[in-house]
């Protein structure tokens, strides 16, 4: 695809009328480094017939790659009650992610905490009131009322500002902005910068994992020819697939070269799970411990029919199984199986027949089901189903 | 273990030949030749990434 095409597009969000020479001047410069910049004011601002300007400015919200808020003394025109449009154009971003870069203005920030700890008073006497009833009050306190144009609503604005705060990790919120073009591309470059390396990152680490699942799904072709021509039976097959999830961990799953991995297939026999093939770090001592369904990360992943994942499994009531091994191993455990994915694997989608398993030994490796690895775990068992669940399973000749 | 990852790997004729090859690397317990094989294909590749990005540049600026 020609790059000309992907322009790096910013949205200029704010307030119009206190802070336009601002816009304009942080615009220009943007435009001066080739990026296209798209603000509300401009006469070139794409509305199309019978959209509202406001349903128009959330559209090219989402058609951006980043969003810049400003923040001054004024709320502005309302989207909806108690929100402005620029309190909405920045949810909008968050919810479809766009990135947000927000600029407070120091003195309003400095303001929005005296009014926050104002409000917590009010709210303490008025417990009832809705949070714009309690606005119109901090409104009629001296020192946070209205001095149209430049300020306007200066509680709803805290409001705004505690919103921008609150939950919202990976939101890049500064609140020292001193209101100049300049200082505020002091915050703008910089960020910038920082995207551009870890957008090159996230797609260097995308194309590295769908280049080795790749390479899996080859070898899984291979093997499985193998296994139909008589030549290898599929617990073999499943160990040299895991070798070579071994030799890949890194691209598939985002090992480093200080964790401790652990992969495993379990099959199920009856009421347990019994050890399938397997690949770990050569510093975990492997038990080859058979489960009980129900029990530990795989058992409970078998009984529940879904991928369980750990970020921290001594946290979790999984770890209760392993609380009855002699001291030692408990310890060894600890260090070795700290974070964890088990994906239960099915013939034609009944009960679990088969559980693959994946440790490390980082807290937080796998955090969600969401999460890119904890994905790629799922697609590396769906290939080793293929592989193995057609096999005699004898588990004795590895 | 070098005198099999000298033996090469291309065959043109059949494009899973590589993948047999390193498979049967790990029948033979050669797990090694198979870890430096997977780092020249990785480092091949990486360059060629890099080529496509620099000609795509390339083509913007002209």
């Amino acid at each position: 695809m020609p790059l000309e095409s992907r322009e790096l597009t910013i949205f200029l969000s704010s307030t119009v009328e206190d802070l336009r020479p601002v816009r304009n001047e942080i615009a220009a410069a943007l435009r001066l480094r080739g990026i296209n910049v798209r603000k509300s004011d401009d006469p070139d601002f794409p509305v199309l017939h019978g959209v509202s300007s406001h349903v128009a400015c959330l559209q090219a919200v989402k058609n951006a790659h980043i969003l810049i808020t400003l923040v001054g003394y004024r709320f502005g025109g309302e989207f909806e009650a108690g929100q402005s449009i620029t309190w909405r154009e920045w949810e909008t971003a968050t919810e479809n992610g766009v990135i947000p870069i927000v600029l407070v203005h120091k003195g309003m920030n400095d303001l929005s905490i005296k009014i926050g700890e104002k409000r917590g008073e009010l709210g303490v006497q008025f417990p009832n009131e809705t949070a714009p009833e309690i606005d119109k009050r901090l409104r009629a306190q001296p020192g946070f009322g209205d001095w149209k144009p430049l300020i306007d609503d200066l509680p709803a604005q805290q409001r705004f500002i505690d919103a921008l705060r609150r939950g919202h990790v990976d939101n890049w919120v500064h609140h020292e902005w001193s209101g100049t073009a300049a200082d505020a591309l002091r915050y703008i470059d910089p960020r910038l910068s920082t995207l551009l390396a870890l957008s090159r990152d996230a797609e260097a680490r995308a194309q590295a994992t769908a280049k080795a699942l790749r390479r899996l799904a080859r070898w899984a072709a291979v093997l499985s020819m193998e296994i139909h021509q008589g030549k290898r039976d599929a617990d073999t097959a499943a160990k040299r697939l895991l070798q070579f999830v071994e030799q890949l961990r890194e691209d598939l799953l985002d090992f480093s070269a200080g964790d401790r991995y652990n992969f495993m297939l379990f099959r199920a026999d009856g009421d347990a799970l019994v050890p399938g093939p397997r690949i770990a770090h050569h510093g975990i001592v492997q038990r080859n411990r058979t489960w009980t369904i129900g029990e530990g990360h795989a058992g409970l992943a078998a009984v529940e029919n879904r991928i369980l994942v750990a970020p921290d499994l001594r946290e979790t009531k999984a770890w209760d199984a392993l609380k009855t091994a002699d001291r030692a191993v408990r310890e060894e455990d600890a260090k070795n199986y700290v974070s964890a994915v088990s994906i239960p694997l099915s013939v034609d989608r009944g009960k679990p027949s088969a559980v693959f398993i994946v440790t490390s030994s980082r807290k937080d490796h796998f955090t969600s089901t969401e999460q890119a690895e904890v994905l790629t775990c799922d697609t590396i068992g769906r290939i080793l189903n293929l592989i193995w669940m057609g096999g005699d399973g004898d588990v004795d000749s590895l | 273990m070098s005198i099999v990852y000298e033996a090469g790997f291309v065959a043109e004729s059949d494009p899973l030949s590589e993948d047999r090859q390193l498979i049967e690397l790990l029948d033979n317990g050669n797990v090694e030749a198979v870890s430096q094989r997977l780092a020249e294909i990785t480092r091949r590749e990486r360059e060629q990434a890099v080529r496509e990005i620099l000609s795509a540049a390339g083509d913007i600026s002209g």
